[in-house]
């Protein structure tokens, strides 16, 4: 077996990378600079907008297209669209996972802010449509009232846990609410395949 | 071993639902067992932990797969050109014997064993039936690990009784029976019934590696395995395996040292069980980590790189929207009866969409224009943009947009798109409608019909500085040899039909320094003498300096002349003709070269051995299969005479899949080992992995054994390439990019 074994592994471009492109993967790992929302940046704004950071790389601005009651419409500069209903995100359009929550975003106050009673149960169920790849998943959700937070405006905190029946996604949303009973901010999973997705809300 | 897990009455249940099942298609599954794509075995062939399974990742996907379990590490290539074909190349390094006998020869060198195995399916799995393949496992190699299977896979449902063991939904179980080192179980060979031939195990005698042994195929004595892939839910993919290991440990590599092969230095660790477990983690779509025990003694390890490359799309969709002009109106009314300035705003946007406009005329109703674009893998995408760019530009009175597409000074097509029906189902993007009012021409680039000539002054030099990688991996004196270098790349051009292609490379890093074997081939030394080129050209080298005279005498008709140093190792002067009719899918061609072999250096300097070369080559592209035969038949670079043919398949997102061999005048024993040349390649498009449109392709290719025979020049701009857009399939078979 004394042979001479010669491979040759030739590695090379047929045409050309052009470095200016980073692939998309790279792009989304190393863009992890936070947007800070000052005085100035925010009497920069013409219309009310939301900060929606989405895990720790994307972060995005995206401005209030329509408003009816307290159900919104978030417009982001690359077009991708996030509905809210008292700040819970009932729907968007453009992420890489999609949801949307059938019929509930109607019907079903799945967040109960303005005369919130302890003594009474906040459960709630929805149906909620995800994409890529598709699915309809059941989540029963459960409200109750964390008490003032004072690190963040004194706003009142509330928590939202939520389970999906044989799919291990379950965890706790938080909204936190201002005295005029208008959602502030929000930390919530709204995707098996997406991270936590943080909306802080600016009115004008 | 489903049987044990259950109490005693449900037996005929279970057996009866195995048989019987139905597959799962439920999308909340998608979510509970993600990333559901099969798995690769030990052996880089897709299967359990150790046993191959009957299971097929779709077509156009490429795997790497990298293996550990004592004494073997295994590094495998998987390609699948058909989603019913698999096609696996592996190297094993063999840790318990020398490369070779002369010990300044291996030095601590363990033995390598490369393999080449196939799978195919037989049986596409159905609601009551299992899918079945047959395979053959080192298929032309040396049959160290040699073994052939039939193989059926089910995918099982658990049925309502069962639950409480849920966690079997989805799970794919695998019944195979195999011969050579799948035969541990050793029941008599039922075909030899059809042949008494098949009763037992020949093997080729005095062989020079690398030929097929079919004498040997599904002989000898056979055994059985079987096994199971269970995925457990909300455990983001992860995968328990099972299985009844059929590998006869006695006939696999060297078992018993010396015994077994004299350059084997210790025993393997034999089978204390049957039963091997495993699991398997993905952490994504592309990469999968498994581990697993085996033997009853043996841990193993591995992990997977794949991707489906076939696809449009494939990985990352590219986003790159369509450049568009502000005031479309306002232009509109300004190139108004004022040719020269609808050719210039025409010209502005389309470079704004990387088309660039070499000439330009309009009749009547018509704007013609010859462009030239390096942007769009699609040709279909580059005229869609280009009718929607010149259509913010253009008057209404243009009716029709006729678009030449030029390269090498030549008119690959001529597209004539109708502007009306292009707009009406522009909206839409029904693409089916819209292409029945497009024509594509075949046509021939004639100066004195443009009236439009944008101002080009030559020379103008195309140039970009890339890095590099040559590598050699395998050889005696050690496992992997690299070069990573800075290439250098450029085209000038002096005129439309006159162009020099340059190349040089400065070496960064390599360990070529212990490169030492010499060539042992009984041929001229047109490549194997390829250890002194890659040592002598570690800091700087000139690996191509080749001037180009291109033609196009008639419509469909190519013709090119070069001379200059025209590869990495020889130099001279030759031609090249092409024949590429329009709506055809064949072609012919035919090209000679005189040629000196060039110095170790790579610089100017030259070696004594010269040769005259040529081939006639034609090329053959079955549409159904879209699979491409090209043959190239005359003589080659060390005098042999033969035919090389090379099979390919291109995908839609550019991908293309390929293998070769040649076969000439010379006996086995003058090539050397490998007994005859051939190999494997595949193109990767580039933007698959980015969101901005590109033609760029990486290259692999693999050649087993670097020999003399067979060889043949590798000159750059080979015409076949340079004219890819002048048949109608390569615009035709992407018109869905029409609109994109």
């Amino acid at each position: 077996m004394t042979k001479i074994i010669f491979t040759l592994l030739l590695i090379s471009s047929c045409s050309f990378i052009d470095y200016g492109q980073l692939p998309a993967i790279i792009k989304d790992s190393i863009y992890d600079k936070d947007i800070v929302i000052d005085d100035e940046f925010y009497n920069a704004q013409k219309y009310s907008f939301a900060k929606i950071k989405i895990g720790k790389s994307i972060v995005a601005i995206a401005v209030l297209a329509s408003a009816s009651k307290e159900k919104y419409v978030w417009i982001s500069q690359d077009g991708v669209r996030i509905y809210t209903n008292n700040g819970r995100i009932t729907k968007t359009v453009g992420l890489q996972h999609d949801i949307s929550i059938l019929d509930g975003s109607q019907n079903i106050n799945l967040a109960s802010f303005v005369n919130y009673d302890p003594s009474k149960s906040y459960v709630r169920n929805a149906l909620i449509e995800l994409s890529n790849p598709h699915a309809i998943i059941s989540q029963n959700f459960n409200l109750t009232e964390k008490g003032i937070d004072s690190k963040y405006f004194n706003s009142m905190l509330y928590s939202e846990d939520f389970a999906s029946g044989k799919l291990a996604f379950g965890g706790s949303n938080y909204y936190w609410v201002d005295p005029r009973g208008r959602v502030i901010k929000t930390e919530q999973f709204i995707h098996p395949k997406l991270p936590k997705v943080v909306m802080e809300f600016y009115f004008k | 071993m489903l049987i044990y897990l259950l109490p005693r009455k449900r037996y005929l249940s279970v057996l009866v639902f195995i048989f019987s099942s139905l597959p799962i298609y439920a999308g909340l599954d998608d979510y509970i067992y993600p990333y559901s794509s099969p798995s690769f075995n030990e052996y880089g062939a897709l299967g359990l932990i150790r046993m191959p399974s009957a299971r097929f990742h779709e077509e156009g996907t490429i795997s790497f797969h990298w293996s550990k379990n004592n004494p073997y590490t295994r590094g495998s290539i998987i390609a699948y050109p058909f989603s019913w074909f698999e096609a696996s190349y592996q190297y094993t390094d063999v840790n318990n014997a020398l490369y070779s006998d002369v010990e300044s020869f291996s030095g601590n060198q363990t033995y390598k064993d490369k393999g080449f195995d196939v799978k195919f399916r037989l049986i596409k799995e159905r609601d009551y039936f299992p899918q079945v393949a047959i395979g053959i496992r080192d298929i032309a190699g040396t049959g160290t690990f040699a073994a052939e299977y039939l193989v059926a896979s089910k995918q099982i449902m658990v049925p309502k009784f069962l639950n409480g063991y849920n966690y079997l939904t989805n799970a794919d179980l695998t019944f195979g029976l195999g011969w050579g080192d799948l035969s541990y179980s050793k029941f008599t060979n039922p075909l030899k019934k059809l042949d008494s031939s098949f009763d037992r195990r020949t093997l080729i005698k005095r062989t020079q590696g690398g030929e097929f042994s079919p004498g040997r195929y599904f002989s000898g004595p056979m055994g059985v395995f079987a096994g199971i892939e269970i995925p457990l839910p909300n455990l983001r993919g992860l995968k328990l395996k099972i299985e009844y290991d059929g590998t006869d440990y006695s006939e696999e590599g060297f078992p018993f040292g010396r015994e077994s092969f004299n350059l084997a230095f210790k025993s393997i660790k034999q089978s204390q069980s049957r039963i091997n477990y495993g699991f398997l983690y993905p952490v994504n779509n592309y990469i999968q980590i498994s581990g697993g025990f085996t033997k009853g003694n043996t841990l193993s390890f591995g992990f997977t790189l794949s991707g489906g490359f076939g696809k449009k799309n494939p990985i990352i969709k590219s986003t790159e929207k369509l450049q568009s002009v502000d005031n479309p109106i306002l232009r509109k009314e300004l190139a108004d009866g004022d040719d020269e300035i609808l050719m210039t705003l025409a010209m502005d946007i389309l470079r704004k969409n990387n088309i660039h406009i070499s000439k330009g005329v309009r009749n009547g109703e018509e704007l013609r224009v010859a462009y030239a674009q390096n942007k769009y893998m699609s040709h279909a995408m580059a005229s869609g943009r280009a009718a929607q760019a010149l259509d913010q530009v253009s008057p209404d009175y243009i009716k029709t947009f006729t678009l030449e597409t030029m390269n090498a000074g030549a008119v690959m097509n001529s597209i004539s798109i109708d502007r009306e029906t292009f707009n009406k189902y522009r909206k839409d993007k029904l693409y089916i409608l819209a292409k029945n009012n497009i024509k594509i021409n075949s046509s021939k680039f004639n100066e004195d019909d443009y009236t439009f000539n944008p101002p080009f002054s030559y020379p103008y030099v195309f140039w970009r500085i890339e890095p590099d990688i040559v590598a050699q991996i395998g050889g005696p004196d050690g496992f992997f040899f690299g070069n990573a270098r800075l290439a250098g790349r450029s085209e000038i051009k002096f005129s439309r039909k006159l162009s020099l292609n340059a190349e040089a490379s400065i070496g960064i890093y390599d360990n070529f320094g212990e490169l030492k074997l010499a060539s042992d081939s009984v041929l001229p030394h047109v490549r194997s003498d390829i250890v002194k080129y890659l040592k002598q050209t570690r800091d700087y080298s000139i690996n191509r300096l080749q001037m180009n005279y291109f033609l196009n005498p008639w419509n469909d008709f190519y013709a090119k002349v070069s001379g200059g140093l025209l590869e990495d190792m020889f130099g001279g002067i030759g031609g090249e003709v092409l024949y590429r009719p329009m709506y055809r899918n064949f072609a012919i061609g035919a090209e000679v070269w005189s040629v000196r072999q060039r110095g170790y250096n790579m610089d100017f300097s030259f070696l004594d051995y010269t040769t005259d070369t040529g081939h006639i080559n034609l090329y053959f592209r079955e549409p159904h299969s879209k699979v491409t035969f090209a043959v190239k038949g005359g003589r080659f670079l060390a005098g042999d005479s033969g035919v090389n043919i090379d099979f390919s398949r291109r995908f839609k997102s550019g991908l293309r899949i390929g293998a070769f061999f040649s076969l000439t005048d010379i006996s086995k024993e003058e090539f050397g080992e490998g007994s005859f040349d051939k190999g494997f390649y595949f193109n990767l498009p580039m933007q698959a992995f980015f969101t901005n449109y590109s033609r760029s392709l990486a290259g692999w290719g693999l050649k087993p054994l670097t020999r003399d025979g067979a060889a043949y020049l590798t000159h750059s701009h080979h015409l076949w390439g340079i004219t890819e857009p002048a048949q109608a399939y390569s615009i035709e078979r992407d018109w869905d990019d029409l609109y994109d």
